[in-house]
């Protein structure tokens, strides 16, 4: 019996496939926040959330058609990344330099609309890897490609993104700890007349 | 190693742990290329980490928003014939009620189901509740009251396949009706749903309206179908549902999902185990289960569903 028949989730979408409601509510308990951060970092918080949503639609559809040999994670991811591809990119975000500096919020947008501009597959190679934590064979699964393609579309998303993050990895990573400022040493007193010089 | 090796290897999550890092360092000693591609990733890397912070709080409720307004129109349910079992006809109706999430609000009394497995997260009603969507500021009409106050609980006519699947781990014949041991509570005589208090049913009449059209007619006639059969019937289904419930939410869901697998074996197959596990029950209690763990059956299941049948076979009769 394959491992996954033991796996909760596996049990799980079995019962959806029964129309079980439950076992819906334990899949979304446990995956929902993960899913939402996949789609957050290429698209805005309502947007995200949407495809959240899309993608456990289309679980609930797809349960009938449940392998359970293949792997949960690799059920699910296969149709997150499917729903990252068809979802339309949003709007380029050009920042200027200084807003960037100022804004959190500024550099978030930027990293989004960066990572949404990658190509489709190197933009889910990178988010299976990064926020879904799958390891390379497993992307290749999700992606059904070799896992050498999967190495290049990282190499390729990570290279695109040095590019569109350029101004964004110029700035220092954090700001310098607050410290307060040394006062440098005091001079020696003027002479009373006012008229000597100052010699360190 | 080329640059392209290189970066294959910076790129990798598991590179950190597969060793051999020597040909990647002294590539970089003598590629500034790469490593200011190094440096570039690992803070690309920090990025795509921070995110953006915490999970919207409406997350749960538009995730459910949708999942309830993509529920497919169902067609509409088939009268079952009396004379044959229930499940039949009631099963596939019950899907299509099960699969709007509006059924989370409709949990309700059924009255062998007062210790059923876990509520709805409160958190998926509570907003659902309060969203400003004028649905409660019609009166409840007496209609209404009749309709949505006699329905049935959801979770378990949601649940009558799996209950119909767990046919061997009950003495009791469908055909015949059901028997029920000294370690079985025997159910109540239920014929109709216990009756709500106002507060509740203005709840439930809020939560059917929300339901899709034809999930509101599907529901209505699977509660009406289920009513038209034999008392007997009934009260086997329901004295199966007060059992599972009674496990406790986790192994209630492994017996939910017990009854399914049994359900989708092949026939000679399902005959198979179906007669092992009734052989089973003719042990002593004491001896039941270290067989059951003995049975390749068994060996498939995961460990809710399996710890869901011992208990159902320690219990009987």
């Amino acid at each position: 019996m394959p491992e996954s028949m033991h796996d909760a989730d596996s049990g799980d979408l079995l019962l959806v496939a029964a129309n079980d409601p439950l076992a819906l509510e334990r899949l979304l308990g446990r995956w929902r926040d993960l899913l939402y951060a996949f789609f957050e970092r290429a698209h805005e918080p309502s947007g995200a959330i949407d495809l959240t949503a899309e993608t456990f639609v289309r679980l609930r559809a797809s349960a009938g058609r449940f392998d359970p040999s293949v792997a949960f994670p690799v059920w699910l991811w296969r149709i997150a990344a499917q729903v990252l591809s068809e979802a339309p990119p949003p709007p380029v975000t050009s920042v200027p330099a200084a807003r960037l500096r100022e804004s959190a919020a500024a550099r978030t947008a930027l990293v989004r609309a960066s990572v949404a501009g990658l190509p489709p597959s190197a933009a889910a190679a990178l988010l299976l890897t990064r926020i879904a934590r799958l390891t390379v064979a497993e992307t290749a699964q999700v992606l059904d490609a070799p896992p050498s393609e999967v190495r290049r579309l990282l190499v390729d998303a990570m290279d695109r993104l040095a590019g569109a993050l350029e101004p964004l990895l110029e700035l220092p990573a954090s700001l310098p700890p607050v410290t307060p400022p040394v006062p440098p040493p005091l001079p020696p007193p003027l002479p009373a007349d006012g008229t000597g010089s100052r010699t360190s | 190693m080329t640059c392209a090796e290189t970066r294959t290897r910076l790129v990798d999550p598991e590179s950190a742990q597969q060793g051999g890092h020597a040909p990647v360092v002294t590539h970089l000693q003598e590629c500034a290329g790469c490593r200011e591609a190094a440096r570039a990733y690992a803070e690309i890397e920090r990025l795509l980490k921070a995110g953006s912070g915490d999970t919207p709080r409406d997350l749960d409720v538009r995730i459910h928003r949708r999942l309830i307004s993509a529920v497919e129109r169902p067609t509409a349910p088939r009268p079952p014939a009396p004379s044959r079992l229930p499940i039949v006809g009631l099963v596939a109706a019950g899907a299509a009620i099960a699969a709007g999430a509006g059924y989370l609000l409709l949990r309700g009394p059924a009255p062998s189901s007062r210790t059923a497995v876990a509520p709805a997260p409160a958190t998926v009603a509570a907003p659902l509740l309060s969203d400003g969507s004028g649905l409660l500021d019609s009166p409840v009409t007496e209609q209404e009251r009749a309709i949505v106050g006699g329905l049935r609980d959801v979770d378990f006519l949601g649940s009558l396949e799996a209950l119909a699947g767990l046919d061997p781990f009950f003495q009791a014949d469908l055909a015949s009706g059901p028997m029920y041991g000294p370690a079985l509570p025997t159910p109540l005589p239920l014929p109709s749903p216990t009756p709500l208090s106002p507060e509740a049913l203005a709840d439930k009449v809020l939560a059917f309206r929300r339901l899709p059209k034809a999930s509101q007619d599907r529901l209505v006639a699977l509660n009406r179908a289920f009513a038209a059969y034999p008392a007997d019937q009934q009260r086997t289904l329901e004295g199966r549902w007060s059992r599972v419930s009674a496990l406790g939410p986790e192994e209630a869901a492994g017996a939910r999902r017990l009854g399914v697998r049994l359900r989708s074996l092949e026939p000679d197959e399902r005959a198979r185990v179906t007669s092992e596990i009734r052989q089973l029950r003719t042990l002593p209690a004491e001896q039941r289960i270290a067989r059951w763990r003995s049975l390749p059956f068994s060996s498939r299941l995961t460990g809710q569903e399996r710890a869901a049948a011992e208990k159902l076979l320690a219990a009987a009769d």
